[in-house]
């Protein structure tokens, strides 16, 4: 039988991994946690689709989406230009649903479109419009993708559906980072499991206090512990007589 | 009655005593289970079950259409077509309404989507899962792409599908889910069993399960409905079970075991088949370096042990071809490419070499994409979530490689300075390297057949984590040959990286699906 290691040499390995993850934590993950962005509420009609295409928008054309959820957390609407397409001089957005109505007039300065909203106090579904009100035609950045035209499509004022969608993302108004926002993203992960938020709220410090604890306690056990008799293992005899 | 209670009355004591002796027995048992791979164990369950609860429904690789065979296995008894279009189609009207109401079908993929969590769409989604029938759990009876699959998987899922405390289909998936790690537990002992075979040293065992319980893709595997991760449990069992068998011999129940688990394989996936070569080698190894050698008779009746759980394997399989949902054909359409016109076995060899290594001035361009060894051995095997759009930074990827590599060398390096020992076991090495070449020797086969039909080359590097045990235990073999006591200090630091890779993952994932 072979003794372990002494428990201060097994102490100072686990220490060595201590402080490779307390690195690792300051450089890889505190800052992602820490970085100021704004939150996603919806994405109606996200962005970057596989099937990326334009809707070409005219002087004094409008294309409205039916179906569109306004959210008290959708602060903000974000609307794209493709990127080779002229900004318009003016667009005009109108959000309508039962109980809340908004219109906004726009001067665009880049081809991200952020338009502030003040929000519905509660959810409600409706149609958001998109108006060209300038002199200028312009391009909004769409979508042909099967998927996200199962839920809504655009159509021209006094038309029918297209087979095309243009992109619609709402987000919050101010920056906040992922540690500020911790309940809302646990409420979200939360509604698409079976168990619920008290679940998440439990694995949370299993998985970022209790796993490393877990490992590197089995570790230093494992470094502590004699080994388990080379003669039943002949593998382990040869294994051990080679060092 | 008063007898009864009576400790000392003949007719109680017996009962009492034989309980008394199961419970210390189950004690001893317990104690002897060694404490740090119980750790490693609930720290490996820790993060498959974090995986679970964070990915939404259908968001890893194929989840959407594996899950949709065990619904219908579990709901009908039957597996779905691979071939005929019938009912709602390959998913069930309950799933394609969970898919298109909750945003799920467009968040596949799609970075900049976001899954449904709004209180109208939530409500809406809520008020047809109250009403939704038997028949619209049931109606999913393809075409189902996946459905070509053998139905071990599907038949164990399907248990856990029907244990579900609940009839929702998040209660139906995450019993599903569940019942996947316990699968990646299993392999994460298999690792451990692996290990003890070639070394007594706690610390090489642990630091070898450990390496399995935190690879990022395989947790998050294992936190998904995937007929990959029963593969990778089989094959670690084969593993294990082969390194006993190469390390101690020949016998009856260890070839019928190694015959079953490849029977096993062979009935869960298509790449299973990969594990009947192996088979035959550890067999031919074991038998040829048994000392003192085997009797003749005894190895007979090992093999034919064997043979015979293959064949009843193979008749179960045959059972399920004839009467399943591949269509009636082997792996339904997965083993066309054989095939495919035009192979050259030039050709497929300067593929392989253009897939690991630069392209020499003299041969012609590869076919099919730029893919190759970081694609498949770094970002695709380390870790890429979700449908793989999920993906960690790039100087993450090449931070990986440049280890991978390094490992590589310092791997050749150990194998020359044990050469020895290396000589002495080469019966084991043998084994090992037939298991791994068996398997990418089948995967470099059917990417280079798929991208003469195709632009797509069919290989990614979850196809490769049946290797994760021979991958641990390499690493495991290049800390023991360090120079004495930094070993451990290795060990250390692989598990503190995989750790950190498990959390920097988790957290892209978060931050994809929810932030």
């Amino acid at each position: 039988m072979r003794d372990g290691l002494t428990p201060r040499r097994a102490l100072l390995t686990v220490l060595l991994a201590l402080v490779l993850l307390l690195i690792a934590f300051c450089v890889e993950l505190l800052p992602r946690m820490l970085r100021q962005e704004r939150v996603i509420a919806s994405t109606p009609v996200p962005t970057g689709s596989r099937q990326q295409t334009a809707l070409e928008i005219g002087p004094d054309q409008r294309y409205c989406q039916e179906g569109i959820v306004f959210a008290p957390e959708g602060e903000r609407l974000l609307l794209s230009l493709t990127q080779d397409s002229p900004l318009p001089t003016e667009l005009t957005v109108t959000l309508r649903a039962p109980g809340y109505r908004q219109r906004v007039v726009v001067r665009p300065e880049g081809h991200q479109i952020g338009v502030p909203l003040d929000p519905p106090s509660k959810t409600v579904t409706g149609r958001l419009c998109v108006g060209n009100t300038g002199t200028t035609a312009t391009q909004l950045a769409a979508t042909d993708d099967p998927r996200v035209l199962a839920r809504t499509k655009a159509v021209p004022w006094g038309g029918y559906p297209l087979a095309i969608a243009f992109d619609v993302t709402f987000t919050s108004a101010d920056e906040k980072s992922m540690l500020q926002s911790l309940g809302t993203t646990a409420d979200r992960a939360a509604t698409f499991n079976a168990l619920g938020p008290w679940a998440l709220w439990l694995l949370l410090p299993l998985i970022g206090l209790g796993v490393p604890a877990l490992l590197l306690g089995g570790w230093y056990l494992a470094l502590r512990a004699p080994g388990d008799g080379p003669g039943d293992r002949p593998g382990a005899a040869s294994d051990e007589r080679s060092r | 009655m008063a007898a009864s209670r009576d400790p000392r009355a003949p007719g109680a004591k017996q009962p009492t005593e034989s309980l008394g002796r199961v419970a210390s027995a189950l004690g001893r048992r317990l104690r002897a289970f060694p404490a740090p791979l119980a750790l490693v164990l609930v720290a490996a369950a820790i993060l498959a079950s974090g995986w679970a609860l964070l990915l939404p429904p259908f968001q890893g690789p194929d989840e959407s259409e594996h899950f949709a065979y065990v619904q219908h296995l579990a709901e009908t008894g039957d597996a779905p077509s691979s071939t005929t279009f019938d009912g709602a189609g390959s998913h069930s009207s309950e799933q394609t309404t969970a898919m298109d109401a909750l945003g799920l079908r467009m968040l596949m993929g799609i970075p900049g989507a976001r899954p449904l969590w709004n209180a109208a769409d939530q409500q809406r989604w809520d008020d047809y899962e109250r009403s939704a029938t038997q028949a619209q759990r049931s109606d999913g009876d393809g075409a189902n792409p996946i459905a070509k699959n053998p139905p071990l998987y599907y038949a164990y899922e399907a248990l856990a599908y029907k244990a579900a405390p609940g009839d929702s289909l998040y209660d139906h998936l995450l019993a599903t889910r569940v019942a996947n790690i316990v699968l990646f537990l299993i392999t994460v002992a298999c690792a451990w069993l692996a290990a003890a075979e070639l070394t007594a040293r706690i610390w090489v065992r642990t630091l070898t399960a450990a390496v399995v319980a935190v690879q990022p893709q395989l947790t998050s595997m294992a936190g998904i409905v995937n007929a990959d991760t029963l593969l990778v449990t089989v094959w670690s069992a084969f593993t294990a079970l082969a390194l006993r068998t190469l390390v101690r011999g020949l016998n009856t129940r260890r070839v019928a075991g190694l015959s079953a688990l490849a029977a096993a394989s062979a009935l869960t996936h298509g790449r299973g088949l990969a594990l009947l070569p192996p088979l035959a080698v550890v067999v031919a190894l074991a038998w040829w370096r048994q000392q003192p050698p085997i009797a003749r008779r005894a190895a007979l009746r090992a093999c034919g042990a064997g043979a015979v759980v293959l064949a009843v394997g193979l008749f179960l399989f045959r059972l399920f071809v004839a009467g399943g949902g591949s269509g009636g054909s082997l792996y339904g359409d997965q083993t066309n490419y054989i095939h495919q016109g035009g192979f050259g076995i030039g050709q497929f060899a300067q593929q392989v070499w253009q897939f690991y290594l630069p392209r020499l001035p003299f041969l012609p361009s590869r076919v099919g994409p730029d893919y190759g060894f970081r694609q498949m051995f770094v970002e695709t095997f380390f870790g890429s979530f979700g449908w793989l759009e999920v993906r960690f930074p790039a100087r993450v990827y090449t931070a990986l490689k440049a280890g991978m590599l390094l490992g590589l060398v310092a791997l050749f390096w150990a194998g020359w300075t044990r050469r020895e020992l290396l000589r002495e076991r080469v019966h084991v090495l043998l084994g090992l390297l037939a298991i791994c070449g068996s398997l990418l020797a089948l995967l470099h086969l059917v990417s280079y057949l798929a991208l003469l039909g195709s632009g797509d080359p069919l290989i990614v590097g979850r196809y490769a984590l049946p290797l994760i045990v021979p991958f641990a235990l390499a690493i495991a073999f290049i800390a023991t040959s360090l120079p004495r006591r930094l070993g451990p200090f290795l060990g250390a630091a692989v598990i503190a990286l995989g750790i950190v890779l498990q959390l920097s993952g988790m957290l892209i994932t978060v931050e994809r699906f929810y932030a």
